[in-house]
């Protein structure tokens, strides 16, 4: 299943789609990836625990999407976001922010146009905000 | 789109935190049916899980380091949004909450049919 538009690989296949998950709770983050990878071979998730374990990590690869909690345990995931937004190169990388309280976050998620869900949430619904983050 | 979600892998919280026992289980999963598990050793750390992400089905041992089985049982059901989640319970045939139970020693093939049948459509 290809999951953008970008052309095939030199092996044929359609290149990975590869999705950030900055998440503190090792377990959680694991149920994404594992939701991820069964879903299509073309995910291919990259776990950081931390925002500033994130900001390393993208330095040495870029994402197709970023999968964000909203409570991080060195910051925000807001503050982490647009840290990483302010990079030119990731201008064009959608995120999706998960949070027990999104009434109480709106205003700054609408502000920068992110996908949201709410916690908890089932499995079905965060495949589907993936897709519709990567068709934006 | 809705064939799609039916027919999608489902995924598995695996309770345990006796880590042979995590292990086989966690095997037998990935071998003999087509669905993936996720591991924890305690019911805090599942608790932790359900707060963000609602997994098809969690197999918690009765008798967890922090807390029993019952318990972990218990809490989960006082979420609205989990009041249906399936709920498998090892080392009990006691059902709780509307958890089946299996007494140890598991069988490992009425183990993968209950798991089946949790599972169901």
């Amino acid at each position: 299943m290809s999951t953008n538009n970008e052309p095939l690989s030199p092996f044929g296949q359609a290149p990975p789609t590869t999705v950030l998950i900055v998440e503190d709770d090792a377990a959680t983050a694991d149920v994404f990836a594992l939701a991820l990878s069964q879903e299509s071979h073309n995910y291919l998730p990259l776990i950081a625990s931390t925002g500033s374990e994130a900001l390393t990590l993208v330095k040495a690869v870029k994402p197709n999407l970023l999968i964000i909690d909203y409570h991080l345990s060195d910051m925000t995931g807001i503050a982490f976001y647009d840290t990483f937004h302010a990079l030119e190169e990731f201008r064009d990388v959608p995120a999706v922010i998960l949070s027990a309280s999104l009434a109480l976050h709106l205003e700054e998620i609408q502000a920068r146009k992110l996908h949201s869900l709410e916690k908890p949430f089932a499995l079905d619904a965060f495949l589907l905000s993936v897709k519709q983050a990567l068709a934006q | 789109m809705l064939a799609q979600r039916l027919t999608r892998r489902k995924i598995i919280l695996l309770v345990e935190s006796n880590q042979a026992l995590a292990k086989l289980l966690h095997t037998t999963i990935a071998q003999h049916t087509p669905h993936g598990a996720v591991g924890v050793s305690t019911g805090e750390e599942a608790l932790r899980v359900l707060r963000t992400t609602i997994p098809d089905l969690v197999i918690l041992n009765a008798e967890l380091p922090d807390m029993t089985g019952a318990h972990l049982c218990a809490q989960i059901r006082r979420v609205e949004k989990l009041k249906s989640l399936p709920l498998l319970l090892v080392g009990t045939d006691r059902p709780v909450e509307e958890a089946l139970g299996l007494r140890l020693p598991l069988r490992l093939d009425v183990f993968l049919q209950t798991i089946a049948y949790l599972l169901r459509a």
